[in-house]
C-alpha cells in the first residue's frame, strides 16, 4: 500500500467517521440491534424499593436504579422514556437476565465473586456503595450489630444479606435466628408485625424500606455496617460492545458530575465549553458515541434528560427525597468519597 | 311435598316456641350445642360487623380521613381502579369492560337451551371470543398496544382463569381419551403426563414456568412471562380436568360404544358424537370444581411478581401513603375471590341437581 | 409400492395404530432432545455452572426450624434434607389434624340441630371458596399479632415459653432415656393394635364386645405418661432462659410452623368435611334402621355400621386430600417456613443459581413422596374394601 493510498484512506475515514460509524469496524452487538429494532430498552429492576426503583400508583417508575435505565435508554435511543421495566424478586433477577428477557439488570445488586464466576453475568461498575446493617425498634435499645444476641432477623432469601448476616454472627459466636422470606416486602411486613427484632439490608435500602413501616419514627437504623456491598448494573456474558455501552454510560454520569455538567447547563456546555473532556463527553469533539455504535450525542441526551450522578442521587435517595441519605462513600473521590470514573480519553 | 299436603290436609302448625324447643332444646345435649353455636355466631359476627361497617370509614380520599378505628374502606376506594385493572391505562379500560361483557354474553349464550348445533356452536363461539378478547386486551391492529406487564388486579385473575381454563378443557379431554385408549403407548404417555402434573405443587410449576422455561427455549426466543405462567397453570389444570372427564367417560355405559361401532362409526365419530357429549354432561360439575380450584390457584402467580388481584393488593401495602392497610386489602381481595368461587360452586351444584332430575 | 397399496395399508387398523404411537414417541423424543440441546447451549453461552457438584458445597444458610443435625456449615444436600424433613412433618401433623377436624365438621353438618349444621355449612362454604394463600397469610399475621413479645412471654410452669417468636420448650441434653421411653411406647402401640385385631375377630365370631378403649387408654396414655415421666426425671434438661432478645436453649416451635399447620388443617378440614358428609350420606338409610333394629344406640350404629361402610367411599377422595396437604405444604414458602420449596427453590437456588438441577430435584421429591402416600392409601383401601362373595 502506498503512502498516498494510505493517506487517502485516512482522509476518507475521517470524513466518514463524523457522520456514520460504519467506517470503523464495529464488533457486532445483537443486544443493541435488538433494542433499536424493538424501540425500547428492557430493564430489570427491584419489585419496589423506594428511592431505588419504585412504581407509584400510576405505574410510573422512579429511583436511582431506574434513573440508570433511563440514562441508558437516552444514550441508545435518544429518549429516556423508552424503557420497559421488569420488576424482579431476589430469585427472579438472574434467570430474567440470563434468558435475555432484559437487556440490563439495574436492581441494587451486590457485586460478588461467585455471581460473576458462576451465573454468567458481568458487573459494569458501581452506582451505589451500600453497607449492610440492621434496623431495630428504638425501644429495644440495640445500638450495634453485636447487641443482637438471640434476636430474630428477617431477611430476603438468597440475598447477599442472608449469607452475610449468618457469617457475621457465626464468626462472633453470637446466636441469632434468621428467618428467610421469598420477597423483601414479606420480610419487612413480618418485621413490622413483630415477628422479628430486626430486618437486615443495606443502609440505603433500609432508608427506603423504613418508609413502608407503620410508624417509621419508632425504628432506628444502625450506623455500623457489617459489610461493604458495592452495587451496580449487571449484564450477561457475551456482547462486549453492549457491556461497554452500559459501563460508559455509568462512567459518563459520574464524569458529568466531576466535570460540572448538569441537566441545566448541558446545552451551554456543549456549545461553549473549552474543556476537552467535556467536549468529548458531550459529542462536541471527536466521535466517542460513534466508536460504540451510538449517536454522537449519546451522553448529551442522557445528561440532558436524566441528569448527572449527583442530580440523580439527590432526587431519588439524597436530601431531596424522603430517604434523606448523605452522599458518604458515594461522594466523588475528589470530595472524600470513593465514587470513581475512568477518564473520557 | 309432604304427605300431609298432598292429601289436602293442612299440617298442624306448631307454635313457634314449641318448634324451637323441638328443634334446638329437645335434649340437654342439644340445648348445650345450640347455646354454644349461638355464642360462636355472636362472637364472630359482632366484631366483624363492628369493624367492617359500624366503625368503618367510607368517605374521604386520604389516610387522614380514617379516624373511626374500624376498617378504612377509603383505601379500597382510592385503589379500586388498580385492584380491578392493575396498571392498565385508564383511557383504555373500556376495552377490559367490553371484553368482560362479551365473556358474560358468551357464557349466557352457551347455556341458552335454544342454541342450535350446540356441540359445534359452543367451541366455535368460545374460540372466537378468546381471540377477540385477547385482541381487545393486548391491542394491535388498530388499537393501541397495552403490554401484559401493565395488566393486573381482578382483570388479570379472570384472564388467567379463563384462558388457562380454555386451554385446559380440550387438553384435558384429549388426555382423558388418551388414558382410556387401547393403544399402550398413548395410554402410557397420557397417564405419565396426568400423574406428573397432578403430583407436583403448583408453586413449583409456577417457578418452573418462570425460572426454567426461558432457559430451555432457543436463544432469542422470548415468551411473555404472563403466557408462561398461563401455560404452567393450564397444564396442571388440564391434568385435573382429564381426571374429571375420565370419571364421565367411565360413567357412559359400554353399550353406547358398542352400539355406535355396530352402526359403523369410527373411533373419532363414536367419541365425538356419542360418548363425549354424554361424558361431558356427567363430568360438568367435577370440571367446574376444578375450575374453581384454578381460580383460587391463580393467586399463586403473585409469588413470581405477576400482579393478580392478591398480588396487587399486597403491592399496594408497600405504598408509604397507605401503610397498615393489610386487613382492608386482604378482606377486600378475599371477598372478591369468595364471591366468584361461591357463585361458581352454586352453579356447579345447580348443574348436578338439574342433571339428576332430567335422568 | 403403488399409491393405492399404500393407502390400503394405512386403512389397516393395526398399522394405523402403530403409526400413531410411533409418531407420538418420535414427537416426544424430538421435543426432549431440542429442550436439552437448547438448555445446554444456553448455559454454555451464558457461562452458567451445571451439574450436581453444588450439593456438596457448604450451604452457609441459617435455617430457623431444624429437626436434623444441620448447621450452616453443613452442605447443601443436608439443607435439602432439612426441607424434606420439614415438609414431611408439617404434612403429617396437618393431615391428622385436618382429618379429625373434618370428621367433626362433617358429622356436625348432618346434625339434626339446624344451628350446628348451619354453622358447619357456613364454615365449609367459607373455607372452600377462598384461596389457601389467604389462609396462610391470615394465620401467620394473626398468630404473630395474637402473641406477646419475648419479654411478655406466656410462661408455662417456667420451663416452656410462648411468644411471637414461637413456643420454646426445654429439650433433654441427652436423649438416650427418651429413646428407650419411645421404644416402650411403640411396643405398647403394637400391643394395642394386636388387642384391637383380636377383639374384632372375637366380636365377629361371638358378638362379644371387648372394651378395647380401656386397654387403649392404658397403653396410649398410661404407658407413655409413665415412660416419659421416668425419662424426664432421669435426663438433664436444656431449659430456655431469657437472654438478649429472646430465649436461649430448648427447642423453638416457630410461628411459621404453627401458622402453616393451622392454615392447612382448617382449610383441608373444609374439604374433608364434605367427603365425610358425602360418605355418611352414601350409606343407605336401611343400614341405620337395621342397626337400630338390632338394638344399637346411635353412636354405636355410627361407629360400627355406618362409618366402616362410609370409609370405603371416603378413602379415594381422602387420599387426594392428603396428597393436596403434601403439595400445599409448599405454601410455607410464602411465610418463610423452611420446607422444601422455601429452603431449596428459595435459598439454595439463589445461592447457587442452578435452576434446572434444583427444580428437577424438587419435582422428583414431590412425585416420590406423592407416590408413597398413594401407595399407602391404596394398601389401606384394599384392606377395607368390601369383600364380595
Amino acid at each position: 500500500m502506498t503512502i498516498f493510498t494510505r493517506g487517502a484512506l485516512g482522509v476518507a475515514l475521517l470524513a466518514f467517521g463524523a457522520g456514520a460509524a460504519t467506517a470503523q469496524q464495529l464488533a457486532p452487538s445483537p443486544t443493541l440491534d435488538a433494542i433499536r429494532a424493538r424501540g425500547h430498552l428492557e430493564c430489570g429492576v427491584h419489585l419496589g424499593l423506594p428511592g431505588f426503583s419504585f412504581a407509584n400508583d400510576k405505574g410510573e417508575w422512579t429511583g436511582l436504579d431506574v434513573d440508570f435505565c433511563r440514562a441508558v435508554a437516552a444514550a441508545v435511543l435518544g429518549d429516556a422514556n423508552k424503557v420497559r421495566y421488569t420488576p424482579t424478586s431476589v430469585q427472579q433477577r438472574w434467570p430474567v437476565l440470563q434468558s435475555g428477557q432484559v437487556d440490563l439488570l439495574s436492581r441494587n445488586t451486590t457485586i460478588t465473586f461467585t455471581r460473576n464466576a458462576t451465573l454468567g453475568v458481568n458487573f459494569q461498575g458501581i452506582n451505589f456503595y451500600e453497607g449492610q446493617t440492621f434496623i431495630v425498634r428504638t425501644a429495644s435499645g440495640a445500638k450495634k450489630p453485636t447487641d443482637l444476641e438471640n434476636a430474630s432477623i428477617c431477611v430476603a432469601a438468597g440475598s447477599t444479606e442472608e449469607r452475610m448476616a449468618a457469617d457475621y454472627f457465626r464468626e462472633r459466636n453470637i446466636k441469632v435466628s434468621i428467618i428467610n422470606f421469598q420477597k423483601n416486602d414479606d420480610a419487612i411486613a413480618a418485621y413490622d408485625a413483630g415477628r422479628c427484632d430486626s430486618y437486615t439490608a443495606g443502609i440505603g435500602a433500609l432508608a427506603g424500606q423504613r418508609i413502608k413501616l407503620k410508624t417509621p419514627g419508632e425504628h432506628t437504623i444502625m450506623t455500623e455496617t457489617i459489610s461493604n456491598d458495592p452495587q451496580g448494573p449487571v449484564t450477561r456474558w457475551g456482547d462486549e460492545r453492549w457491556q461497554a455501552v452500559v459501563r460508559w454510560v455509568l462512567n459518563g454520569m459520574i464524569a458529568a458530575e466531576y466535570l460540572g455538567v448538569t441537566s441545566k447547563n448541558v446545552d451551554d456546555m456543549r456549545a461553549n465549553s473549552k474543556n476537552a473532556e467535556i467536549r468529548r463527553l458531550l459529542g462536541a469533539d471527536g466521535n466517542f458515541g460513534a466508536m460504540l455504535g451510538l449517536p454522537n450525542d449519546w451522553m448529551f441526551n442522557a445528561i440532558k434528560q436524566v441528569g448527572n450522578y449527583a442530580e440523580s442521587f439527590e432526587r431519588t435517595v439524597g436530601k431531596g427525597s424522603p430517604l434523606g441519605l448523605e452522599r458518604g462513600q458515594n461522594a466523588l473521590w475528589t470530595r472524600g468519597g470513593i465514587l470513581f470514573t475512568s477518564p473520557f480519553q | 311435598m309432604t304427605a300431609a299436603s298432598t292429601l289436602g290436609v293442612r299440617p298442624v302448625r306448631a307454635s313457634l316456641l314449641r318448634r324451637l324447643k323441638a328443634d334446638y332444646f329437645s335434649t340437654p345435649l342439644n340445648a348445650v350445642v345450640s347455646v354454644l353455636c349461638l355464642a360462636a355466631i355472636v362472637a364472630i359476627l359482632v366484631p366483624l360487623v363492628r369493624w367492617s361497617v359500624i366503625n368503618a370509614d367510607f368517605a374521604g380520599t386520604t389516610r387522614a380521613d380514617c379516624t373511626s378505628g374500624g376498617a378504612c374502606w377509603v383505601f379500597v376506594k382510592a385503589r379500586f381502579g388498580q385492584f380491578m385493572y392493575g396498571f392498565y391505562p385508564p383511557s383504555e379500560r373500556w376495552r377490559v369492560n367490553l371484553a368482560a361483557c362479551l365473556m358474560i354474553g358468551a357464557t349466557a349464550l352457551s347455556f341458552w337451551p335454544g342454541l342450535p348445533r350446540r356441540a359445534l356452536a359452543v367451541p366455535v363461539l368460545w374460540a372466537g371470543l378468546l381471540v377477540v378478547a385477547a385482541w381487545l386486551l393486548a391491542g394491535g391492529a388498530g388499537l393501541p398496544r397495552v403490554e401484559t406487564r401493565q395488566w393486573g388486579g381482578l382483570m388479570l385473575t379472570v384472564f388467567l382463569s379463563v384462558y388457562a381454563g380454555a386451554l385446559a378443557v380440550p387438553l384435558g379431554i384429549l388426555l382423558a381419551l388418551g388414558r382410556q385408549s387401547e393403544l399402550p403407548v398413548i395410554r402410557l404417555v397420557a397417564t405419565i403426563f396426568i400423574e406428573f402434573w397432578r403430583g407436583v405443587p403448583i408453586i413449583t410449576v409456577i417457578f418452573l414456568a418462570s425460572l426454567l422455561l426461558p432457559l430451555v427455549m432457543p436463544a432469542g426466543w422470548d415468551i411473555d412471562r404472563l403466557i408462561r405462567a398461563l401455560v404452567g397453570l393450564a397444564f396442571v389444570i388440564a391434568a385435573y380436568m382429564a381426571e374429571a372427564v375420565r370419571g364421565g367417560l367411565q360413567a357412559v355405559p359400554k353399550g353406547q360404544w358398542e352400539a355406535a361401532s355396530a352402526q359403523g362409526l369410527g373411533y373419532w365419530q363414536t367419541t365425538g358424537l356419542i360418548v363425549l357429549p354424554q361424558a361431558l354432561r356427567i363430568s360438568m360439575p367435577a370440571m367446574t370444581n376444578e375450575f374453581i380450584a384454578l381460580v383460587k390457584n391463580t393467586s399463586l402467580v403473585s409469588i413470581v411478581s405477576i400482579f393478580d388481584l392478591l398480588g396487587i393488593a399486597q403491592a399496594s401495602l408497600a405504598d408509604p401513603a397507605w401503610v397498615g392497610m393489610n386487613m382492608e386489602a386482604y378482606a377486600f381481595a378475599g371477598t372478591v375471590y369468595w364471591l366468584i368461587c361461591f357463585g361458581l360452586s352454586r352453579w356447579s351444584r345447580h348443574l348436578e341437581t338439574s342433571r339428576k332430575t332430567t335422568h | 409400492m403403488p399409491a393405492g397399496e399404500l393407502t390400503r395399508y394405512f386403512y389397516d387398523k393395526r398399522v394405523r395404530e402403530i403409526f400413531w404411537q410411533v409418531a407420538l414417541l418420535a414427537g416426544l423424543a424430538g421435543t426432549i432432545v431440542v429442550v436439552v440441546r437448547n438448555a445446554s447451549q444456553n448455559m454454555v453461552n451464558a457461562g452458567m455452572a451445571s451439574g450436581f457438584d453444588f450439593l456438596w458445597r457448604t450451604s452457609g444458610i441459617d435455617v430457623p426450624f431444624v429437626l436434623t443435625n444441620y448447621t450452616p456449615d453443613s452442605n447443601i444436600l443436608a439443607l435439602l434434607w432439612v426441607g424434606v424433613a420439614n415438609t414431611l412433618v408439617i404434612t403429617f401433623v396437618a393431615a391428622i389434624a385436618a382429618t379429625l377436624l373434618g370428621f367433626v365438621i362433617g358429622v356436625a353438618r348432618l346434625s339434626a340441630n339446624k344451628l350446628l349444621s348451619g354453622l358447619a355449612g357456613a364454615y365449609i362454604e367459607f373455607v372452600r371458596n377462598i384461596p389457601l394463600l389467604f389462609f396462610v397469610l391470615f394465620w401467620y399475621f394473626g398468630v404473630i399479632a395474637a402473641l406477646p413479645g419475648p419479654r411478655q412471654s406466656i410462661g408455662l410452669f417456667a420451663v416452656a415459653f410462648l411468644n411471637n417468636r414461637g413456643l420454646t420448650i426445654p429439650v433433654p441434653t441427652d436423649g438416650t432415656a427418651f429413646r428407650i421411653a419411645a421404644l416402650v411406647v411403640l411396643v405398647g402401640f403394637i400391643a394395642q393394635a394386636a388387642i384391637a385385631i383380636w377383639a374384632k375377630r372375637r366380636r365377629d365370631a361371638t358378638g362379644a364386645i371387648f372394651p378395647v378403649w380401656a386397654t387403649g387408654l392404658a397403653l396410649f396414655l398410661g404407658v407413655p405418661a409413665v415412660a416419659f415421666g421416668i425419662a424426664s426425671v432421669v435426663s438433664a434438661w436444656d431449659v430456655p432462659a431469657l437472654r438478649g432478645f429472646n430465649f436461649r436453649g430448648g427447642f423453638v416451635l416457630v410461628p411459621e410452623f404453627v401458622a402453616l399447620f393451622a392454615a392447612l388443617a382448617t382449610y383441608t378440614a373444609g374439604f374433608i368435611a364434605e367427603i365425610v358428609r358425602g360418605g355418611i350420606q352414601s350409606v343407605v338409610k336401611g343400614q341405620w334402621e337395621a342397626a337400630y333394629a338390632l338394638g344399637l344406640r346411635p353412636n354405636r350404629a355410627l361407629s360400627l355400621v355406618v362409618i366402616p361402610q362410609a370409609m370405603r367411599v371416603m378413602i379415594p377422595p381422602l387420599t387426594s386430600q392428603y396428597l393436596n396437604v403434601l403439595k400445599n405444604s409448599s405454601f410455607g414458602a410464602a411465610i418463610a417456613f423452611p420446607e422444601l420449596v422455601s429452603v431449596f427453590v428459595g435459598s439454595a437456588l439463589t445461592n447457587t443459581g442452578q435452576a434446572i438441577e434444583i427444580i428437577a430435584i424438587t419435582l422428583a421429591i414431590y412425585l416420590a413422596l406423592g407416590l408413597a402416600v398413594s401407595a399407602f392409601m391404596n394398601w389401606y383401601n384394599a384392606r377395607t374394601r368390601l369383600v364380595t362373595r
